[in-house]
């Protein structure tokens, strides 16, 4: 097997379940030192992993982390982590708002501040934040959400303007419903086949079909492509 | 290289030059066995591509050329022949906007419906039409170049909703400043270094640059990235200074 990022250093956060987990996988497979956070213990991550245990909620766990990043000068950047609950506009608790924030949107900011440095100075960096298509398609119950998701992309958008010149490209990629223990933990069957229906495909995304996008993205075939918010989401966000 | 497309029949329009050249080397340095088009009989494609000539301005000889795609069952499908006629509003003639409508949207719709029942058979294809970032963005005097592509782009949206269940995946690229031969016809060299300067990379695209995002949406890798138009454009489309 070709591996295209051989002598690359790569960060991922949420790299113990789900999408993240299967970019970490992917990374490593495509031949990337690859260092992935989780909040749990030593021993979470995929084999070929250095682990890290982050806690993006609190904010000297985030700082810990964004140094070492700085330190480790990693050549590509995947924001993975994400929470994501529903809640009625009018219900949304205020410490749930501050949560999401600071996690989905703040987290990654100061993430991608600790990594330009390093890529700069390799002349050659690849950011992708994983966003979602709840930041662009709107449902009920997702306000902040996708709110946090779409500032992402915004920030993501910026940091790939300023960076551009020094060969670092940014990008956000936007899952839709992906088959992950997130998602089949809070829906039954019946459900997600009924979400399955509702995407062009017919089925929902695999986690291993978005680190493919990441991966590509983020090696070294991707040399124009920067600032875009991708979608992956089998047809579901043009279609309604 | 991994030979990842082998096996896999590919067919690239304008396939002579720029863009649609640097495609229909990359998919054979994959494996896939090319056909591209050009308008010349002959025409000069990538070694080891095979020739067929057509003319996406003249209708007969699309329904032609339809009639070998259909009979050739490709996998792949690139439709990036097109052509661009910068005009102030005011002046573009109606048989002008018709023609350049017939090139870039009459011709490409036909040959997908061509290549649909062989990807169909198949259970797997993957189309890649070439838009513009003049959709998305505009500029003045591209009214007849960006409603073509950007009517290109909501009828994939559309196809990739009606055959995404059979396999088959559509997306549009939109290519941005990218240094071809038709850029090179619109703008002399001093105003292709300003254009440079304006795109975040502060460098025009190169066609093998376009041709990788192009290739990559059209392999097996791409098991999910439907119905969307990719902009390559060095992050042009995202930037507004003051």
């Amino acid at each position: 097997m070709a591996r295209p990022l051989a002598g690359k250093i790569a960060v991922v956060t949420g790299a113990s379940r789900g999408i993240g987990r299967a970019i970490a996988e992917r990374l490593v497979a495509d031949g990337a030192e690859v260092h992935g956070t989780s909040t749990k213990p030593e021993g979470a991550l995929p084999p070929g992993c250095t682990h890290h245990q982050a806690r993006f909620e609190d904010q000297a766990s985030l700082e810990t982390f964004a140094q070492t990043v700085t330190k480790l000068s990693p050549h590509i950047l995947v924001n993975n982590v994400g929470l994501t609950k529903p809640y009625p506009f009018e219900e949304i608790p205020e410490a749930h708002f501050r949560e999401f924030h600071r996690v989905n949107l703040l987290a990654p900011i100061r993430l991608c501040k600790a990594a330009v440095p390093g890529m700069k100075r390799h002349g050659w960096g690849r950011i992708v934040n994983i966003t979602s298509i709840w930041g662009v398609s709107a449902r009920t119950g997702r306000a902040v959400n996708g709110a946090t998701k779409e500032g992402l992309d915004v920030a993501t958008a910026s940091v790939a303007c300023e960076c551009a010149p020094h060969g670092i490209l940014a990008n956000s990629v936007a899952p839709n419903m992906t088959e992950t223990e997130g998602l089949t933990s809070v829906y039954g069957p019946d459900k997600l086949d009924a979400l399955a229906q509702s995407v062009p495909m017919k089925r929902l995304c695999k986690p291993e079909e978005v680190a493919a996008f990441v991966a590509w993205l983020a090696g070294p075939e991707n040399t124009y492509i920067t600032g875009q918010h991708l979608m992956i989401d089998g047809g579901f966000s043009r279609f309604c | 290289m991994t030979k990842s497309l082998s096996g896999k029949l590919a067919i690239v329009t304008g396939a002579s030059r720029g863009i649609g050249r640097a495609i229909a080397e990359q998919l054979q340095a994959r494996g896939a066995e090319v056909i591209g088009t050009s308008t010349k009989p002959g025409g000069e494609l990538p070694k080891g591509c095979r020739h067929e000539a057509v003319r996406l301005d003249d209708p007969a000889s699309v329904a032609a050329f339809c009639k070998t795609v259909e009979k050739l069952a490709p996998h792949i499908l690139i439709n990036n022949a097109g052509v661009a006629n910068p005009q102030t509003f005011e002046t573009i003639a109606d048989d002008e906007f018709r023609r350049v409508h017939e090139i870039n949207l009459v011709a490409p719709m036909a040959i997908c419906r061509a290549a649909l029942p062989g990807m169909k058979r198949h259970g797997w294809g993957r189309i890649v039409n070439i838009s513009s970032i003049w959709g998305p963005l505009s500029r003045v005097a591209r009214s007849t170049y960006a409603s073509s592509k950007a009517a290109l782009d909501g009828m994939s949206g559309c196809l990739a909703a009606e055959v995404a269940s059979h396999g088959v995946l559509v997306n549009c690229v939109a290519p941005g400043f990218t240094e071809t031969e038709m850029i090179k016809t619109i703008f002399p060299p001093d105003k292709l270094d300003a254009l440079a300067k304006s795109v975040p990379m502060k460098r025009l695209a190169q066609p093998a640059e376009i041709a990788k995002a192009v290739v990559w949406l059209a392999s097996a890798e791409n098991g999910y990235v439907t119905g969307q138009n990719i902009l390559v454009d060095g992050g042009l489309s995202r930037l507004k200074e003051v």
